[in-house]
């Protein structure tokens, strides 16, 4: 097991895959000797990333401030990564998380905590279903639970642009859409997306991703004042619930924070989530 | 307007317009006023629109007339939201 320097608790450096360098933060645990947890964080796609490396950092710390490692990990072409958005896949990514875990095991333990926000839990549910390293627990924020659906959000940007009058026409949703069927790169709002990865993206949806060998915490924001999940999820959440072996439900009043107009953070969003692994078994 | 009071709350709570959420009425006017409400910010609150009631918008509907003020958006969603003829 590598030695941590005991003076730094966060350390940037660049894991090398073989298919190129990712760019990962690793925080040690406060009592490393006995690290007996490693997680593993899955950040969103686009703008959301950007919109919650706060709440990542901070949730990060606190489970490192707890007793346990965390690794996050910028995947091909996110972040600081080597790579470019156009040449990412979702396998590619699937793999980048291979190569996280892996390091994991080489140097913290092999219990191994899945943590993902947004789409990033919608990989590491993926993930874990191929992977052959075990996965002890998955915490899930927010996940998308439709590719589809969430990809057309993400094709909006482009109309949005034009009904708030910043750019001529660029042709509504369904338009993109053709152009990515006939096999052509589409950019929206700085991000490149291949029509390999609009593929993989769509074919997403949170049903077919069962987790049958680990325990899942599944986080979902409502608004402040309110007390249950809104109409249009709702079902589907619990219907992923209820049909999964170990996994239990938590709503949680804030901010969502990967989507705000500025930065936001959800004090309990970070306290309720440390709070499930502190009762993990040792 | 059924839902004009859900519809401010999530643009009070997307757009983090905190008190000057109080303020907001059915008049209040949206595209152009509001600083905050930049293409990201129209697309977090359709889309915020779309999860809490269980609607799907058309690209038709993201509109600028749709978008003109607060009362409008609710009109959008209490269409959306009536049984199919």
């Amino acid at each position: 097991m590598t030695e941590f320097a005991s003076s730094s608790t966060s350390e940037a450096f660049f894991l090398d895959t073989g298919h190129g360098k990712r760019f990962c933060m690793f925080h040690a645990p406060r009592e490393k000797q006995t690290c007996d947890v490693a997680v593993l964080y899955i950040h969103p796609f686009g703008e959301e990333m950007n919109m919650s490396r706060r709440m990542a950092a901070r949730m990060s710390r606190a489970y490192a401030e707890a007793g346990l490692a965390v690794l996050q990990l910028d995947l091909l072409g996110c972040g600081d990564s080597e790579g470019q958005l156009k040449d990412a896949n979702w396998s590619a990514w699937v793999q980048d998380l291979d190569f996280g875990v892996r390091w994991l095991h080489q140097n913290v333990c092999d219990r191994i905590v899945l943590w993902g926000l947004r789409l990033g839990a919608t990989l590491a549910l993926d993930f874990a279903q191929r992977s052959s390293f075990p996965v002890m627990h998955h915490v899930l924020w927010q996940p998308v639970m439709d590719g589809r659906k969430y990809l057309n959000q993400f094709l909006r940007l482009g109309l949005a642009a034009e009904v708030i009058g910043m750019t001529g026409a660029g042709g509504g949703t369904q338009s993109l859409r053709n152009r990515i069927e006939n096999g052509e790169m589409i950019e929206i709002g700085g991000y490149e997306l291949s029509p390999v990865l609009v593929a993989s993206i769509d074919a997403l949806d949170i049903a077919s991703l069962r987790v049958d060998a680990a325990s899942v915490d599944w986080f979902d924001i409502i608004p402040e004042g309110a007390t249950s999940l809104p109409p249009g999820r709702r079902n589907s959440v619990q219907s992923w619930i209820d049909g999964n072996r170990d996994a239990r439900l938590h709503t949680i009043p804030g901010p969502s924070f990967w989507s705000t107009v500025e930065v936001t953070e959800c004090e309990r969003l970070i306290s309720e989530t440390r709070a499930i692994l502190i009762k993990e078994p040792a | 307007m059924q839902s004009i009071e859900q519809v401010k709350a999530i643009l009070s709570d997307t757009l983090g317009l905190g008190e000057r959420a109080s303020s907001i009425c059915a008049e209040t006017p949206l595209l152009g006023h509001l600083p905050e409400l930049d293409s990201m910010a129209v697309v977090s609150v359709i889309a915020s629109l779309e999860e809490h009631f269980g609607i799907v918008l058309d690209d038709a509907e993201i509109s600028a007339a749709n978008f003109e003020s607060v009362g409008s958006l609710a009109a959008l969603v209490d269409a959306k939201l009536a049984p199919a003829e």
